[in-house]
């Protein structure tokens, strides 16, 4: 069968010593920031993206991977010892494991939940890699016009499923879309907005802005917050491993939250966010003892659990089959892409299989390096909720500085960085989201880009973009998702559902 | 112990970011383009054989930015001591000069050291299209208007250029699609036939000529591609004045002395006379090159300078700005 063979490829890949030396980096470092309350996968991502510049692409994004899905085991360590979500798809998962841990038993609240995401993990990488090729057979179909409506789909697909109000998701796209016009014009040559800074006629760096608007905004609003105290319940993980009654009652939980996560993960926007609270909901609603919830269920721990991780697997499908990002995550993913020449889209599979098997197999190996890394190892990461702020800030802006300057050699990139990060700081006040902006910085020159070409192909004949099969199928979808969004009632269900 | 893990997190997020930074060199070649690209990773090659030849440092120092301005403005503030050199492709000297108005650097701010490899423009189209000669491809474009389309790697470059002179010298009437300096969505393009045809550089269209998704048509230079034996040049065919490569150029500051040039080009040459380096890069595409002196290839490239500028003003072509 074509899917054996193909994960045989991918294991062959991932584990070469080099592709599992950077596995096991990437869910390190993925697990302490998921540990470190107030740094996401995000700012990590972003601060990343310099010093993969010169990696082979397979090993860079696979360790980018283990960033995003470390980063949910890794959330879940300080939500039930610290009540503090180290990231935001733990969020409920500090309900129940917080009163799970003041009750003396934190061991087994980080077991289910460990244990839970590994078997969610394994089945959604299993998921990807079945749905993923059946997406792959269109690849050389895709031309400009249907990378033209690819792109318009993820740019209203951003403004649609972004979390809070339409109107400042609409304003970012479109801010993301200006600034996405200074560069040089690919197809005339023409120069625009560049006011003779040559450094300005490639465009803005992704990769510094990025680092400017969710790196370092990221830190300087998480300094903007008074401290909090912190309960540390570092003597009580001793017994780890849960009981039999423990298993009895996990188990339901993270079957469904696995099926939960596997399925929301596709879809564009929450995610793993999404997933976690639905999960949450769910199991409250089927269990016959509803009133546990919030004061130390079980189930309350590994269902959310299971289903951050599986939908983290499985939100890969879009990004690497069609180069929609549902995330922003996915969305840097793009952008790193983008930059190591890797055009995003369906051809991924087709052009680079080694690079697509070999990240879905490296998955597999990730989710049991983390078992490991989390279980065993889970003082090592109490201690370091123990590290005060002042010096791991600092630290981490000084390393982050020198990764930007080896960009291009070129101070230019700090000082832009530099600038984002006012802007960045300046959006989380303004409570706007900048992955939509991002969004539309990347994706707006490839839409106009594609788009021209399609004209001059077409000799300007603007039907062939509805008469394509596939472009007009594209189109017809973000005509859908844009009425949608724009409905009364269904805004009232969408604003509600962030709401929680 | 806190301070322990503190650091350990530290050295983490760094690492890898800081130690390229710490090997200093005393000897470096510019590249004005990204790590990574084929002028980089020929770059590289070079400084292997500088080091190799007199156990000197070499380090290449990627300059990337403004289609590879940054490289010659790098250079330009250098000290001309036979320490820094620049490796540039020689459209940026010959061409870009005529259709660039606030270009910041030209011909004269370097002295040419070696030729070191380079490749012949290609003409390619989609294994979509009936015809399998260029003759045939013309008559076929004659046809139908909406045919006449080739896609460039991109805009005002050598093979952008050599595209509009086929369509002035075969008399069809060729419309430029430019990309972002080529790249996979250029080559699955034209595969996929959503681009007919291309004129761009015969080193990324080997595999897929080989594999028959598109045909290479004809070739640019004097001689036939040493990769592609079956493939007639443009002169072959008929087209006498069609003929051009592209080719990377190692070069000093202009100030530096003529000894110390000669004794680096004598040092590259020999190196690049090796079999086994030779292999390799003609494996890649190139065409290894490396027998001409200094002074031989700074009249050759005037010589281009005067090519380009010439077909820009007689094909009225103009950058935007």
């Amino acid at each position: 069968m074509d899917l054996f063979s193909n994960l045989a490829t991918g294991f062959g890949v991932a584990l070469t010593l080099q592709n599992l030396a950077f596995a096991l980096g990437g869910v390190f470092i993925g697990t302490l920031i998921g540990v470190l309350p107030g740094l996401g996968p995000v700012p990590a991502i972003a601060m990343l993206l310099p010093s993969i510049y010169t990696l082979d692409p397979t090993a860079a994004l696979i360790m980018l991977a283990g960033v995003y899905y470390g980063a949910q085991y890794g959330g879940s360590t300080t939500a039930i010892l610290i009540n503090l979500p180290g990231e935001s798809s733990s969020i409920v998962t500090a309900i129940d494991g917080y009163q799970m841990a003041r009750k003396g038993r934190a061991g087994a609240a980080l077991a289910a939940a460990g244990l839970g995401s590994f078997f969610a993990g394994c089945v959604g990488t299993l998921v990807l890699a079945a749905f993923a090729p059946a997406l792959a057979g269109i690849a050389f179909a895709f031309g400009p016009a249907e990378y033209a409506a690819l792109m318009l789909l993820g740019l209203i697909g951003a403004v649609v499923l972004a979390s809070g109000a339409v109107m400042k998701a609409v304003g970012m796209v479109l801010l993301g879309l200006l600034l996405g016009q200074i560069n040089t014009d690919p197809l005339s040559g023409v120069e625009r907005f560049s006011f003779g800074i040559p450094e300005l006629t490639d465009g803005l760096g992704f990769v510094a802005v990025a680092m400017g608007l969710f790196g370092f905004g990221e830190i300087i609003g998480n300094l903007n917050r008074p401290p909090e105290s912190r309960e540390v319940f570092t003597r009580d993980v001793k017994n780890l491993w849960p009981t039999r009654e423990d298993f009895r009652q996990a188990m339901p939980a993270v079957l469904r939250g696995t099926a939960l996560g596997s399925l929301l993960g596709v879809l564009p926007g929450g995610g793993a966010i999404l997933a976690s609270f639905v999960s949450y909901t769910l199991e409250k609603r089927v269990s016959k003892t509803p009133e546990r919830f919030g004061h130390g269920a079980i189930e309350g721990v590994a269902g959310p659990e299971s289903a951050n991780n599986a939908a983290a697997q499985t939100s890969f499908i879009p990004m690497l089959t069609l180069g929609i990002p549902p995330n922003p995550v996915m969305a840097l993913m793009i952008g790193a892409m983008v930059v190591m020449g890797i055009t995003p889209g369906p051809k991924v599979m087709v052009e680079n299989p080694d690079l697509f098997w070999g990240l879905i197999a490296s998955m597999w190996i990730g989710n049991l390096m983390l078992i490991i890394l989390n279980l065993p190892f889970i003082g090592i990461w109490v201690k370091l909720l123990t590290v005060p702020y002042r010096f791991l800030f600092p630290s981490i802006v000084c390393f982050c500085v020198i990764g930007l300057y080896t960009l291009s050699n070129n101070n230019f990139d700090i000082y832009l960085a530099g600038v984002f990060a006012v802007i960045g700081f300046a959006f989380i006040k303004l409570r706007c989201e900048a992955g939509p902006l991002l969004l539309g910085m990347v994706l707006g020159p490839m839409l106009e880009e594609n788009l021209r070409r399609t004209l001059l192909v077409s000799r300007g004949d603007w039907s062939v973009l509805l008469t394509r099969p596939i472009s007009g199928t594209l189109i017809a979808i973000a005509v859908v998702m844009l009425v949608a969004a724009l409905l009364p009632a269904i805004r009232k269900r969408r604003d509600n559902a962030f709401r929680d | 112990m806190k301070n322990f893990f503190a650091s350990m997190a530290i050295v983490l997020t760094g690492a890898m970011t800081a130690i390229p930074n710490m090997a200093l060199a005393q000897n470096r070649i510019f590249v004005g383009t990204v790590a990574g690209s084929d002028l980089d990773g020929l770059a590289r090659r070079v400084a292997e054989v500088l080091a190799a030849s007199d156990g000197s440092r070499w380090i290449v120092e990627n300059r990337p930015g403004s289609g590879g301005a940054l490289g010659f403005d790098a250079i330009k503030s250098a000290p001309a001591d036979g320490t820094t050199l620049l490796m540039a492709p020689s459209g940026a000297m010959t061409l870009t000069p005529h259709t660039r108005g606030n270009l910041k650097y030209s011909l004269a701010d370097v002295a040419p050291v070696s030729r070191v490899a380079g490749f012949d423009v290609a003409y390619i189209v989609s294994a979509k299209v009936p015809a399998t000669t260029l003759k045939a491809y013309i008559d076929w474009v004659k046809q139908d208007n909406a045919r006449a389309v080739f896609a460039t790697p991109q805009f005002g470059g050598i093979p952008h250029m050599f595209g509009i002179k086929l369509g002035r010298a075969a008399g069809v009437p060729l419309d430029n699609v430019a990309y972002r300096g080529g790249g996979s969505q250029l080559i699955t393009d034209v595969v996929g036939g959503h681009l007919l045809a291309a004129s761009s550089g015969v080193a990324e269209w080997l595999r897929e000529h080989q594999a028959g998704t598109v045909r290479i048509l004809a070739t640019s230079g004097t001689k036939r591609a040493p990769q592609l034996p079956n493939v007639p040049t443009f002169q072959e065919l008929g087209y006498k004045d069609l003929v051009a490569s592209i080719s990377y150029i190692l070069m000093a500051p202009a100030q530096t002395p003529k000894a110390m040039i000669d004794g680096i080009a004598a040092r590259v040459n020999k190196g690049l006379t090796d079999a086994k380096l030779r292999d390799a890069l003609t494996a890649q595409g190139f065409v290894v090159d490396g027998t001409a002196a200094p002074a031989t290839v700074a009249a050759e490239l005037r010589a281009e300078h005067k090519y380009w500028g010439d077909l820009v003003k007689d094909t009225g072509f103009k950058m935007p700005n």
